[in-house]
């Protein structure tokens, strides 16, 4: 019988059939029922504990061993474990195995060279530096200016759709540098729609200013609550005469507003002659009829002109007294007209307070009568009396000066009229160094002196 | 009575806490299975220290695969199959080891705790016992383990052609060649 058979005989693994081929074999053989009782001897001797057991010691140190390497603690587990977190737990376990771990340190330290390069190059694009300073300045002054022009009354764009007429033109132009300096709200001060003497006195340049418009010039604009009158000519009864109103801005210069305040004394001074004379002329109709025929010389008015420089403030003057010499030649024709109805006597007046010829006859008479006069008295009578008949005529200086030299030549007389003389020296200089001259005046003055001493 | 009552739980409640990363549960299964498994690879390999290795191998592996097992069936045979591949593939590894002798065995003298000593009696016992390890470590491996899986689990054929991804006849050859060895090793000790 074959060890094969009497093997699986000894496991029961035969079937039935043979098995009692088997059992019959082995009743008839002895040599395979004694291998048959030492198979099973062994089966059993290798079923039975061949080794010892290593003791509690190692069976408390084994498990601890074995979680140890795994990594687990005995501590209750966290119940928001899956069985996908366990895939991904062993996932990182198998990266730590020996024959694996040389080629993951080299993947680790792959990705992280990679993360750090591509942080560099973020990092570099959320960084300004690289920007440069007049980028950032020119990005700065129209964001500025964008508000600015907003906040302005008038757009550009408003400015330009507006006529040409109205508006010349307008000026757009680019901020300065320096403009970061300026405080936003100081472009922002303006009034009425427009850029004003405010914002011009600020002394900001006027390149700062985003949009400038320039005014038109207009002859007859309509007048501002806020311009105070600062010359204002305006003839009495009746009112056919001419009626003259000048409105100017407050940065008209000095030399013009005493030209204007010159002519506003002679004005003065012809009203009272006018009373006198309206009596016996009746120009009324005649003026009439030149107010009809000139009407836009009844009204001069200036006032709402705002001239950004003194180059148009020296425009907008000329123009105002441009319209007073056409008001005074018109004024001459009228006279001529006058004295053909009225006999001429109120005409002449009224040229004497616009011409130097008027003037100049009326000095000439007073100084015909102080060349008649014969005493001091009746000499300084003549030339007090122009004077106060004529204040602020163009001959003032010329009338002080012969009172002047009337005191000088009559200050030995006595003592009261060598210090009159001293006194009206000293207070009409300003008239008498115009109409002496300086140095005339001082030698004047200087020899009243020596004779005071004296 | 805890150590009872821990041995109470089911083998597939404990996988399952294990799963949810219950380290005390595992905790429980080693010390469930690892005398039994510790023998049966000790017969294999006949080294403590080799056992040793191949046991905390063995569980390890299991945990890392235990993901892989499936409720329906017996956790120890699961446990009991990865303990044998692992012994066997260890054993082929270390093929270059020198072959057991008795007179080896017998000097290396490894009794253990609690190794109760019967001076004659003892001497037959070490002597009948050390000549069956030797027999039995000196077999080739695929026949050890096809011999130590019937006779000493006592699996079935079929068990045993699954356990080891054989053939039945694979399995009934490779047993009867294993005791046709013994039997010739252990004749005259028998």
């Amino acid at each position: 019988m074959s060890i094969n058979k009497l093997s699986a005989y000894i496991d029961r693994e035969l079937p039935d059939n043979e098995i009692i081929v088997v059992e019959e074999h082995l009743r008839s053989c002895p040599a395979c029922r004694k291998a048959l009782k030492l198979i099973e001897a062994i089966d059993e001797k290798a079923a039975s504990p061949l080794y010892d057991d290593p003791g509690e010691a190692y069976w408390d140190r084994v498990p601890e061993a074995i979680l140890d390497k795994i990594g687990l603690t005995t501590k209750p587990a966290p119940k928001t474990s899956s069985p996908m977190l366990w895939k991904m737990r062993n996932f990182v376990l198998t990266l730590w195995q020996p024959k694996r771990l040389a080629f993951r340190l080299v993947g680790a330290a792959a990705i992280l060279v990679l993360l750090f390069i591509v942080s560099t190059d973020v990092y570099k694009q959320f960084s300004t530096p690289d920007v440069p300073v007049p980028v950032l300045r020119e990005m700065k002054q129209f964001v500025i200016s964008e508000k600015a022009a907003k906040s302005l009354p008038r757009a550009p764009e408003q400015i330009m759709e507006e006529p040409a007429a109205t508006v010349p033109d307008v000026e757009i132009e680019a901020l300065p540098e320096d403009f970061d300096e300026i405080k936003e709200e100081d472009l922002l001060s303006s009034d009425n729609g427009t850029l004003t003497d405010d914002l011009r006195s600020m002394e900001v340049p006027d390149d700062l200013l985003v949009v400038r418009a320039p005014q038109p010039k207009k002859l007859k604009p309509s007048p501002t609550k806020e311009a105070p009158p600062i010359v204002r000519f305006k003839r009495p009864e009746p009112k056919a005469a001419m009626d003259i109103t000048v409105e100017g801005a407050e940065p008209m210069s000095d030399l013009h507003t005493d030209k204007a305040e010159a002519i506003v004394r002679e004005e003065d001074a012809s009203r009272q002659h006018e009373k006198e004379l309206a009596e016996t002329a009746d120009i009324q109709g005649t003026l009439a009829v030149e107010e009809a025929t000139h009407p836009e010389t009844q009204k001069i008015d200036t006032s709402p002109v705002q001239p950004k420089d003194k180059q148009s403030q020296e425009q907008s003057l000329q123009s105002i007294f441009g319209a007073l010499k056409k008001r005074d030649k018109r004024s001459e024709s009228m006279n001529k007209s006058s004295r053909k109805l009225a006999g001429g006597g109120t005409l002449q007046q009224m040229q004497s307070q616009f011409s130097a010829s008027a003037q100049s006859d009326a000095f000439d008479a007073a100084s015909r009568d102080a060349a008649k006069a014969k005493t001091f008295s009746q000499k300084e009578t003549v030339w007090l009396d122009f004077l106060k008949q004529h204040p602020g005529s163009p001959n003032t200086a010329r009338a002080k000066s012969e009172l002047a030299m009337i005191y000088y030549e009559h200050a030995g007389q006595s003592v009261e009229i060598l210090h009159k003389g001293i006194a009206y020296f000293k207070k009409e200089r300003n008239d008498l160094v115009i109409g002496l001259g300086e140095e005339r005046y001082e030698e004047l003055l200087l020899d009243l002196l020596k004779r005071n001493e004296k | 009575m805890a150590d009872q009552s821990k041995e109470l739980i089911p083998d597939n409640k404990l996988v399952k806490r294990v799963l949810k990363g219950d380290g005390r549960a595992f905790e429980m299964l080693i010390k469930k299975y690892q005398k039994r498994l510790y023998f049966t690879i000790r017969k294999m390999l006949g080294s403590h220290d080799d056992t040793d290795d191949v046991l905390q191998e063995t569980f390890i592996k299991a945990y890392n695969r235990l993901d892989s097992y499936k409720e329906t069936y017996p956790f120890y045979p699961w446990l009991h199959r990865i303990a044998i591949n692992t012994a066997i593939n260890f054993s082929r590894k270390n093929s270059t080891r020198k072959e057991s002798s008795l007179d080896g065995m017998l000097e290396e003298g490894n009794p253990g705790p609690g190794y109760h000593r019967n001076p004659h009696h003892e001497l037959e016992r070490i002597e009948l016992t050390e000549h069956v390890k030797i027999a039995i470590e000196n077999l080739p491996i695929d026949q050890k383990a096809v011999f130590l899986l019937r006779t000493s689990d006592g699996l079935s054929y079929e068990e045993i052609s699954e356990q080891l991804n054989i053939s039945m006849g694979t399995v009934m050859s490779r047993l009867s060649r294993a005791r046709d060895k013994l039997r010739k090793q252990l004749r005259g000790y028998l």
